[in-house]
């Protein structure tokens, strides 16, 4: 399992919806339960700050692109 | 009258007048393009005038609507084209020629017909479309892939003093799950002849920014209606079909598409519905998370509860199964304690008895072999009897020896042997004497 920060939600979403599959399916042991909540949580997070958290570099760098013109 | 005389030249413009009082010349339905369209005191001045194909201007009339019609007839136009009544389109007109004396021919407009400009209008845009299309760009940007499912960064193509972009923005930065997005305004000049060459150039200065971007929102500053026309544009729909983001289209009426609407990625009526879009697109991304997330404690917790439960049967159960383990093992030893010494008892009886038999079997053996025995020795007896010579002496046979050899021949003997008869009694020693053969 990656354990690094996605680079998209894309791709923490896929993650995510694999882990949950993974959570559901019969391969699934109570050894790696809690790795597996422990990462979907991660990524959850993750997933809300990009929605919501402001990008202060971005949010710099179109202010100034928009005060250029 | 008498031609040959000269006249005023105010004799003349009244003949002139005159003449172009012929019907031919009043209530006429003319169609021509609108230019320098302007309104002063009420009434609206513009030039009515006729291009080729080349573009080179043919034909070229002043004309009027006194203010008396002009806002019924502007209203009337408004309401059917969605576009005011301006230079550049198309229309259909109903004049009656007029000549003043002062400022010469001019026509006075009593009616136009709205519905002429519409499809006029309309007609333009199929063809803008059909040429994209033979140039295989018009479905370009409407089948580009968007690199995000939630498009935050957006470049707004806009008038900054506009309402339209006022609306758009408020709507955005105050939505009210509190999603971040990043905008930035390339103005343009949205209504008039500006209007395509600006639009262009702000999409030209996105482009170089284009990794900043998720996707561009092109939104109406103006009011309700306005110029649509000016979309229609071959240039700017081109330069949209083409660009290399996906292009949010906000400047339609609620009736009216322009091409660019054909042609975006996307089509929504105002800049407000574009903010509303680009929300939902958060919303959607906002549940599937908190799905998700959901899905991963339910997960979590059901998977630990199940294996509560599996703890707990096993734990009733293993004591449970162990005890009756043992109890079955209990039970097939007491079943062999008691089977192991009565089948011991059966085997030593079977034995026993067979034993028993087998010595009844030698006992009448033995004895009807020793019966055997003596009846064969009886009957052995009997022959031994008969063959006696004893008994054959008896009958009055007599046995002859000679020097202890029993003779049966006359052969035997010679006259002067001594021979020995043995009788049934008594025996008798003799000499022969002579012999017959």
């Amino acid at each position: 399992m990656e354990s690094q920060q996605p680079t998209s939600y894309q791709a923490a979403i896929e993650e995510l919806q694999r882990i949950v599959a993974e959570m559901q399916s019969e391969n699934c042991s109570i050894d790696n339960l809690s790795e597996y909540t422990v990462r979907a949580l991660e990524l959850l997070k993750f997933c809300k700050a990009k929605l919501t958290a402001t990008d202060e570099k971005l949010r710099k760098i179109l202010d100034e692109l928009e005060s250029q013109q | 009258m008498d031609n040959s005389q000269p006249i005023t030249l105010r004799q003349l413009a009244t003949l002139v007048a005159k003449q172009l009082q012929n019907p031919l010349l009043q209530n006429r339905w003319v169609t021509a393009d609108l230019s320098d369209v302007g309104v002063k005191g009420g009434h609206c001045y513009l030039e009515l005038i006729e291009k080729d194909d080349a573009g080179a201007t043919v034909a070229r009339i002043r004309g009027m609507i006194w203010a008396n019609n002009y806002s019924r007839i502007s209203a009337n136009f408004q309401a059917v084209t969605g576009g005011k009544i301006q230079s550049g389109i198309k229309v259909m007109l109903c004049v009656s020629v007029n000549y003043h004396a002062q400022y010469g021919m001019s026509v006075v407009i009593n009616d136009i017909n709205p519905e002429f400009t519409l499809g006029d209008m309309e007609r333009r845009r199929r063809e803008i479309l059909a040429r994209l299309k033979a140039e295989g760009v018009d479905n370009m940007n409407k089948s580009l892939a968007i690199s995000t499912p939630v498009p935050q960064r957006i470049a707004v193509i806009s008038s900054d003093s506009a309402a339209g972009y006022g609306d758009f923005m408020n709507q955005l930065n105050n939505n009210p799950r509190g999603y971040k997005f990043y905008t930035c305004l390339f103005r343009a000049t949205m209504q008039g002849r500006d209007t395509s060459p600006t639009i262009i150039a702000a999409l030209m200065r996105i482009a170089e920014h284009i990794d900043l971007f998720d996707c561009v929102v092109i939104i109406r500053g103006g009011g309700a209606t306005g110029d649509l026309n000016s979309f229609d544009d071959y240039d700017l729909a081109n330069n949209v079909a083409q660009f290399p983001l996906p292009i949010i289209t906000g400047i339609g009426h609620e009736r009216d598409n322009t091409v660019l609407d054909y042609i975006s990625w996307l089509r929504v009526k105002t800049p407000t519905a574009a903010a509303e879009w680009l929300i939902a697109q958060a919303d959607k991304m906002m549940n599937s998370v908190e799905q998700l997330s959901k899905s991963v404690v339910l997960n979590a917790r059901e998977y630990l509860s199940s294996q509560k439960e599996q703890m707990a049967y096993l734990s009733t159960t293993i004591p449970h199964t162990a005890q009756s383990l043992l109890d079955n093992a209990r039970a097939t030893l007491q079943r062999y304690a008691i089977s192991i010494p009565a089948n011991a008892r059966t085997r030593v009886s079977t034995s026993l008895a067979s034993l028993d038999h087998i010595a009844d079997t030698i006992r009448s053996a033995t004895a009807q072999r020793v019966a055997m025995a003596r009846l064969e020795i009886e009957r052995l007896y009997s022959c031994v009897e008969i063959l006696n010579p004893r008994n054959t002496l008896n009958r009055g046979y007599a046995l002859i020896r000679k020097n202890g050899k029993f003779i049966t021949s006359s052969d035997q003997l010679e006259p002067g042997d001594e021979i020995v008869t043995n009788l049934k009694s008594g025996t008798v020693r003799s000499i022969v004497k002579q012999i017959k053969h």
